[in-house]
């Protein structure tokens, strides 16, 4: 069938090609990307190839008359979808509320993206219920909704979409789409009485370290710590049954050991947070959560494998590096969630520029030595100090307990039955209310944390800072001062407070608020005698990993809380004491395997 | 669609296959190479059903390999626009589902599910009529119709809907409709 060789010899067969000949030219008209061998006889097959041509062009055209009758109807759909959610909806999911301001410094953001959406308003209607173009996005290059091919729609120019990667390799959106779909899922993911969870990974729910970077002796305490939990078994070590054919047999070398993975692919040693397993377990009743992480893909699967090996909390919702449209910060373009629902947790606050008042700040979890290094921490790590963060009332204990209380409000605010009309408060307001009660009531003064010189020390991310977490903040000395924040105990300040019995912190007292979500204990915030060193490195409640003792063969994960009744356990930096005697941890374990929330007692029972 | 077509290509062969068996073993190369594969403007080759004519070998120089130009009738697959394809779902997310007809791989957005038909998340996420009668999750066996096609080299891509009359669900895995 090459150009002069044609004509088969067989007459029968001839006519299947060509007929084939002939679709495929039609098929092929006006496509100019076509790759392929030449056919050859597509001059014969010209003229059936317009008989079919035509009636499929008649179609297309009553198409197109019966949508512009529709088009009255489908505006009105428009705008009923946007009065269920648009209310608390700021700029969200790219809808019409334009009356919500917004004071924490996003008012450009916001005012630019009102814009385009206002813009997209004007289509809105049209795009609504299936005209193209525009067109909504694309996989594969081709239209998702008419299935016209990118390069050959010439009706429009190449509009800048979403690229969503992480869902399928192809998937490309319109930023219209995208906010429609955002919309869309509001409605069932609110009607579920849930809302998005966006979860960093590194020092957020785990810690990673290359094997290079681990020295020998660190490295001879994690092999030690590997094998301890490995030899045994593995429900009981983990602490948390993952269940049947997500066991550890499921995940191969990553075997999930009290936390701590050896990844040999990788190259890689990974430590999960303490409570990480239960912390989703919780938080997935309550959030359609999202894994997004600066890393790599391959690094981004492997880890939301760990900490999900069947797939149940994330499912494809895995964001990494490559999918991110922005190469050095995230935003939640790519998230598939309205803003005015979405939390976030994070660790740099950052890489978050547009979305801050979406983020709850995470203490960052360094269980290794390089980890503390590349933050430059002159500390030593959970390694060094043969410590981890507590399982029951470490980080993310913490933050799940204010999840919780966020879920409350954002619907406790509804009264009206699941599926009518509804008004959710948005998140970010929730955020900022609670955030506000942290340190409600106090009244700081600072003592010398500013620069006397210093103008709009109001302006400082300190001072902002202290008063988003409710206290007044003042730099000069007044009676009802409760709090005076300072470095030294020299102050006239701080002497003042001594002699009028108010209470005399150091900084990172405020900053631990920020972390904790509640006011932090005074006593483990003192301002040492010409002391600039913090008091603290760590907030969050830190506890002895036993590894000594053999008797305790399942203990790696096994985490002895260092002193305390239930009752002081609220307060995060019992930490300080460190005053962990290995006999007082006998007597708490066999107390904490009563607790339900702690399988690991129970193997050391 | 399927068709039965002639296609030429030419086939080399080192020297050491030169002997009594030389046309069977140009005839296996020939199905090995081609079966299976994709070209953008004939689609699949399902498979080989005759070969037509040899031609006369013609020697490389410097190399001793020989080509042989073959004319075969072979059977490929092929899907256009407007055409109406069973296929079996693979993967359903929020976007749309992911179905593959044979080789084909088509994706169905949400824009031509039908408008009752919504997306459930879940341990299996699937698409699903309120009242639950009808359900589209993977391994689902869905009739489809194809509304455009992405032609590589050596891939076909395909968009389908299954907002028509008589598409849609024909059967689900574990049997029921
Ligand atoms: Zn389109």
């Amino acid at each position: 069938m090459s150009p002069g060789s044609s004509n088969p010899s067989s007459p029968g067969a001839s006519s299947a090609s060509d007929d084939f000949a002939a679709l495929l030219d039609e098929e092929l008209q006006g496509s100019s990307q076509e790759v392929g061998i030449d056919i050859g006889d597509g001059e014969v097959a010209r003229e059936e190839f317009e008989q079919e041509g035509t009636p499929e062009e008649d179609e297309d055209r009553d198409e197109m008359v019966v949508s512009n009758d529709e088009e009255v109807a489908v505006d009105q759909v428009g705008e009923d979808l946007s009065d269920e959610v648009g209310g608390e909806n700021v700029g969200g999911s790219g809808k019409i509320d334009g009356s919500k301001e917004d004071d924490t410094g996003m008012e450009e953001y916001e005012s630019r993206k009102r814009k385009r959406v206002e813009e997209d308003d004007m289509q809105e209607s049209e795009n609504a219920k299936g005209i193209c173009p525009p067109h909504p996005g694309f996989m594969w290059g081709v239209c998702i909704r008419c299935g016209e091919n990118r390069q050959t729609s010439n009706t429009q120019p190449a509009e800048v979409g979403v690229a969503l990667r992480y869902i399928h390799e192809g998937l490309e959106l319109t930023e219209r789409e995208a906010a429609r779909m955002r919309h869309d899922e509001l409605k069932h993911v609110l009607a579920r009485k849930k809302l998005y969870l966006v979860l960093d990974l590194d020092h957020t729910l785990l810690n990673s370290a290359r094997f290079m970077e681990v020295p020998p002796d660190e490295e001879a305490y994690l092999v030690a710590c590997y094998w301890k939990a490995r030899s045994s078994g593995p429900e009981e070590a983990t602490g948390y049954n993952v269940g049947g054919s997500a066991g550890p047999s499921g995940i191969g070398e990553s075997e999930y050991k009290g936390g701590l993975n050896r990844l040999n692919h990788l190259q890689l040693w990974t430590k999960l947070r303490p409570f990480a397993h239960e912390f989703l377990e919780a938080a997935s009743k309550m959030f359609e959560m999202y894994v997004y992480t600066m890393g790599e893909r391959t690094y981004a699967v492997a880890m939301a494998r760990l900490l999900d090996p069947t797939g149940r909390y994330f499912g494809d919702r895995v964001i990494s590096q490559g999918d991110s449209t922005r190469r050095t910060t995230k935003d939640l373009d790519v998230v598939l969630g309205a803003e005015s629902a979405v939390v976030i947790l994070d660790d740099t606050e950052g890489v978050w520029p547009k979305h801050r008042p979406n983020l709850m700040l995470m203490e960052r979890y360094h269980f290794f030595r390089s980890s503390c290094r590349q933050f430059g921490l002159k500390s030593l790590s959970l390694t060094d100090k043969r410590k981890d963060e507590s399982t029951e009332e470490g980080t993310l204990a913490n933050t799940l307990n204010s999840l919780r209380s966020l879920h409350h409000t954002v619907f406790s605010e509804t009264a009206e039955p699941v599926g009518s009309k509804r008004k959710v408060e948005d998140v970010r307001k929730v955020l900022q209310t609670l955030k506000k009660n942290t340190l409600k009531g106090c009244r700081i003064v600072f003592s010398r944390i500013f620069p006397t010189a210093m103008r709009d020390m109001e302006r400082h991310p300190f001072w902002r800072l202290t008063e988003e977490l409710g206290a007044k903040c003042s730099n000069t000395l007044h009676p009802g001062a409760t709090h005076i924040v300072a470095l030294d105990r020299g102050t006239d300040k701080a002497r003042w407070a001594k002699k009028h019995g108010k209470y005399l912190v150091h900084p990172t007292w405020v900053e631990a608020a920020q972390y904790l979500w509640r006011r932090p204990r005074e006593e483990d915030f003192p301002v040492a005698e010409n002391n600039p060193e913090p008091p603290l490195t760590t907030y969050a409640k830190t506890v002895e990993v036993l590894m000594d003792e053999v008797s305790r063969s399942s203990a790696v994960d096994t985490e002895a809380v260092g002193g305390g009744s239930s009752a002081d356990c609220r307060n995060p930096s019992e930490v300080l004491g460190e005053s962990t005697k290995s006999k007082e941890m006998t007597v708490f374990d066999t107390a904490k395997a009563s607790s339900p929330i702690d399988k690991t007692a129970d193997s050391v029972a | 669609m399927f068709f039965h077509i002639y296609l030429e290509r030419n086939m080399q062969l080192h020297p050491r296959h030169f002997g009594p068996h030389l046309r069977d073993k140009l005839i296996s190369k020939l199905i090995q190479d081609v079966e299976g594969t994709c070209s953008g403007r004939h689609g699949f080759v399902v498979a080989v059903t005759a070969v037509e004519t040899i031609g006369q070998g013609l020697i490389r120089d410097g190399t001793g390999y020989v080509t042989f130009p073959m004319k075969y009738q072979c059977v490929v697959f092929r899907p256009f626009k407007g055409e109406i394809l069973e296929s079996v779902v693979t993967m359903v997310n929020k976007m749309g589902f992911f179905a593959e007809a044979g080789p084909v791989q088509i994706f169905v957005s949400n824009h031509l599910i039908p408008d009752d038909m919504v997306f459930q998340s879940g341990d299996v996420p699937s698409y699903e009529t309120s009242d639950g009668s009808v359900r589209i999750q993977k391994d689902s066996e869905v009739r489809l119709k194809i509304v455009g096609t992405r032609v590589d080299a050596t891939e076909i891509f395909c968009i389908g809907t299954i907002k028509d009359d008589f598409l849609g669900l024909i059967g689900n895995p574990g049997g029921g409709a």
